[in-house]
């Protein structure tokens, strides 16, 4: 950008000045931004070093004496366990989704059948019920069902959830894939489920990891159906432990809560440190712009 | 196309059973044996386990527990700890769908919903049967719970909603001494401290129930007097519109309206309040007895020296008796109505007595936690001099209702809200009275 600003620039000094300036207020603006998003998780990770006093005494400074206790007490108190939850629930649900979504996505997309349109409309609905209206009937039914309080409990509304906006958004892309494609794979003598998997699923790559980053957040995030539906110990996710284990009837252990934040935090940055460059090309894909 | 219905159909079934299977082979573990003849209590809270050590009633709670279940290794004693937050939807939640668990913490305005209902059993049998365990509790414990001859609850903790815990350095500063001990002297210290560039008193009221259980409780029992209180809990005439309740309202806003308290006082959340008082920018806050301890581990060195505590002012005219502060148990261990069986009832209400009664405020009260069950003996060696202090200060204070203890939940719903309104001249005193005796009007048609 600062370069286009140059090369713009007519060659005489006053207006190569100004167009450094522009270039230097441009950065220090897109700079301040940057600073409102990486601050809170710099702050949070130094205050996790602090004690209750020295954190109660300024929430702002610098530890004094940096102490790892906060961590030593989050990896203490099952943290850790009820990080695999969610990363249980998060893979199993979100591998789900995506395989269910494409896969309907792309029969909704390709064949036109009786029923077709209230099909479609029916998961359209989806996607319109606020979730804390189906919280009891949801447990109701789980419980009735005899499948509360297990590993897999969870997975079912997070798949239910997840499919209305995955479908709508496989549908869509796999829409523009030209048939031809899959034409002249018939014609090469491909049956119709590696056409599928092989050809179309890599096409719409693009799309199945938009849907994939969308439902790990949500499925990442997801707190009250966590908070209903699971009652045991060992099968609590991260969300509702981070807000029972510091939190207690009228104070809250700050200097806990982001040790036990930034514990929580690691595997989700690994993973984007990972694949960043196929999460930015997710976000741009498909209909929802993150 | 049949194969290609027959391939995903087969890929369909392939992922239902995959799915079903899957759990099957997992369960197993998770599930409890009864063979061995264990009895499992199951009882959800609000105390974490977690703060055993910082917090003086969990490390009585959980003490009482741990104990029990060493003395009687045939009960299990399972415990699901939340945040009052989730707590509470939870507890909704699992109340709808008729599967609370066997022992649960109770609020005080919850007891009506949950006694019409059925969802909690009537625990007066074993109450009144056992008298020393019934008369340990400080006398009035029980009212909140009590529906005509039943009983819905036991009290978890005492507490005392609205102490002042002021700066002693910073308000002599401003000449004052002592705390004042009238309205117009307040009033007038609020005046000397803007004019200092400190904060009267800072309140975190973004949970909006700080304002009314910690500063109206009391403010109000100032103007109206307890029988007032005692006339709306009973629905006996008194209404929310009555001069007196106006007054009190009135009189909150004028403080608010004087700077007494910080700008952001909607959208602060209590411990970040206590952190402002802490940095020496506030002169005082009203909160209750559990801060105390909070002061006594967290707030450095000279505000803890320089903090003492006291009682809100009397108010000119005012028809209550000015040696009052709001107090009492707030929260209830219930009895789930989904145990049935008499030999559990009896197995849950022993549970219920053993984290009540003396195993448990023993050890909270030597700690500095405030107790409902007063028949005790205890170690007072220990205690921060900030609890001695305000030990020293209820020998001549008398508790009063707290509102939200008493009053119906959708009633105090509506003050909370119209007081932060209030707070921010937004709604004025009048106005509010009338939302709250409408939704008064409303719970009492039902």
């Amino acid at each position: 950008m600062r370069r286009d600003i140059a090369a713009r620039a007519p060659a005489n000094s006053a207006s190569r000045i100004r167009g450094a300036i522009a270039g230097i207020l441009g950065n220090a603006v897109l700079g301040i931004f940057s600073l409102t998003c990486v601050f809170p998780i710099v702050w949070m990770f130094y205050s996790s070093l602090k004690t209750q006093t020295q954190f109660a005494l300024s929430t702002l400074s610098l530890p004094v004496r940096p102490i790892l206790d906060n961590y030593v007490a989050a990896i203490q108190s099952h943290m850790g366990l009820y990080l695999l939850n969610t990363l249980r629930n998060t893979a199993i649900s979100v591998a789900l989704i995506v395989l269910l979504s494409f896969v309907t996505g792309y029969f909704l997309s390709r064949f036109r059948f009786r029923g077709r349109n209230l099909l479609y409309a029916y998961f359209l609905i989806g996607m319109l019920i606020p979730i804390h209206a189906l919280l009891v009937p949801m447990f109701i039914q789980l419980k009735t069902a005899g499948l509360l309080d297990s590993w897999y409990t969870l997975l079912l509304p997070y798949v239910g959830f997840g499919l209305p906006i995955g479908i709508v958004l496989a549908e869509s892309y796999v829409g523009g894939i030209p048939r031809e494609l899959e034409e002249a794979a018939a014609i090469d003598g491909s049956g119709f489920s590696r056409t599928l998997f092989t050809i179309i699923m890599p096409l719409a790559a693009p799309v199945l990891a938009a849907i994939a980053i969308i439902q790990s957040f949500a499925v990442w995030n997801e707190f009250p159906f966590a908070l209903i539906l699971i009652t045991s110990d060992q099968w609590i996710t991260a969300p509702v432990g981070l807000s029972t284990v510091f939190r207690s009837e009228h104070f809250t252990d700050y200097p806990g809560l982001m040790a036990g934040i930034m514990t929580t935090m690691v595997p989700v940055l690994i993973v984007y440190f990972l694949f960043s460059n196929r999460i930015m090309k997710g976000m741009t894909a498909g209909a929802v712009k993150g | 196309m049949k194969a290609v219905k027959c391939s995903l159909i087969s890929a369909g079934a392939a992922l239902l059973l995959l799915g079903l299977s899957a759990p099957l082979s997992f369960a197993g573990g998770a599930k409890e044996s009864s063979s061995s003849g264990t009895t499992t209590i199951t009882y959800m809270n609000i105390t974490a386990r977690s703060n055993v050590g910082s917090s003086a009633y969990a490390t009585g709670l959980y003490g009482a527990i741990d104990d029990y279940m060493a003395k009687h290794p045939n009960i299990k004693i399972v415990s699901e700890s939340l945040d009052q937050t989730s707590y509470q939807t939870k507890i909704q939640a699992l109340a709808a769908a008729n599967d609370l668990p066997d022992i649960f913490d109770l609020k005080g305005s919850w007891v009506s919903i949950f006694a019409n209902n059925g969802w909690a059993v009537d625990l007066a049998p074993w109450v009144n049967a056992d008298a020393k365990w019934k008369n340990g509790f400080t006398p009035g414990s029980f009212a909140p719970v009590i529906r005509g001859d039943k009983i819905y609850g036991v009290p978890s903790q005492g507490f005392i909603t609205s102490i002042v815990f002021w700066n002693s350095a910073l308000w002599q500063s401003i000449g004052y001494s002592d705390f004042p001990k009238t309205w117009p002297e307040l009033l007038d210290a609020v005046q000397k401290f803007r004019a200092n560039n400190v904060v009267p008193f800072v309140m975190g009221n973004l949970p909006n129930w700080p304002a009314e259980s910690c500063w109206l409780s009391t403010l109000g029992d100032r103007l109206t007097g307890t029988a007032w209180t005692q006339s709306i809990i009973a629905k006996s005439g008194a209404k929310f519109t009555d001069p007196d309740f106006v007054a009190a309202l009135k009189t909150f806003q004028d403080l608010a309206t004087a700077g007494a308290f910080n700008k952001d006082i909607n959208s602060l959340d209590v411990d970040p309040a206590r952190q402002v008082y802490y940095d020496g920018k506030a002169a005082a806050f009203v909160d209750g007895s559990w801060s105390i301890s909070a002061i006594a581990s967290q707030a450095p060195a000279d505000v803890k020296n320089a903090t003492r505590v006291a009682i809100l002012p009397s108010v000119p005219g005012g028809k209550g008796d000015p040696n009052t502060a709001s107090g009492g148990p707030a929260w209830f261990n219930a009895m789930g109505a989904s145990v049935k069986d008499p030999a559990r009832q009896n197995a849950v209400v022993d549970v219920i007595r053993a984290i009540t009664d003396g195993r448990q405020t023993a050890i909270t009260a030597s700690l500095g936690g405030v107790v409902a069950y007063t028949d005790i003996t205890f170690d007072s060696s220990k205690l921060p001099p900030l609890m001695v202090a305000f030990n020293g200060l209820m020998k001549n204070v008398k508790p009063v209702p707290i509102y939200d203890a008493y009053m119906d939940a959708a009633v105090i719903q509506t003050m909370n809200v119209g007081l932060q309104s209030l707070l921010i001249g937004a709604v004025t005193p009048e106005a509010l009275a009338e939302q709250i005796q409408a939704a008064e009007d409303k719970v009492s048609a039902n």
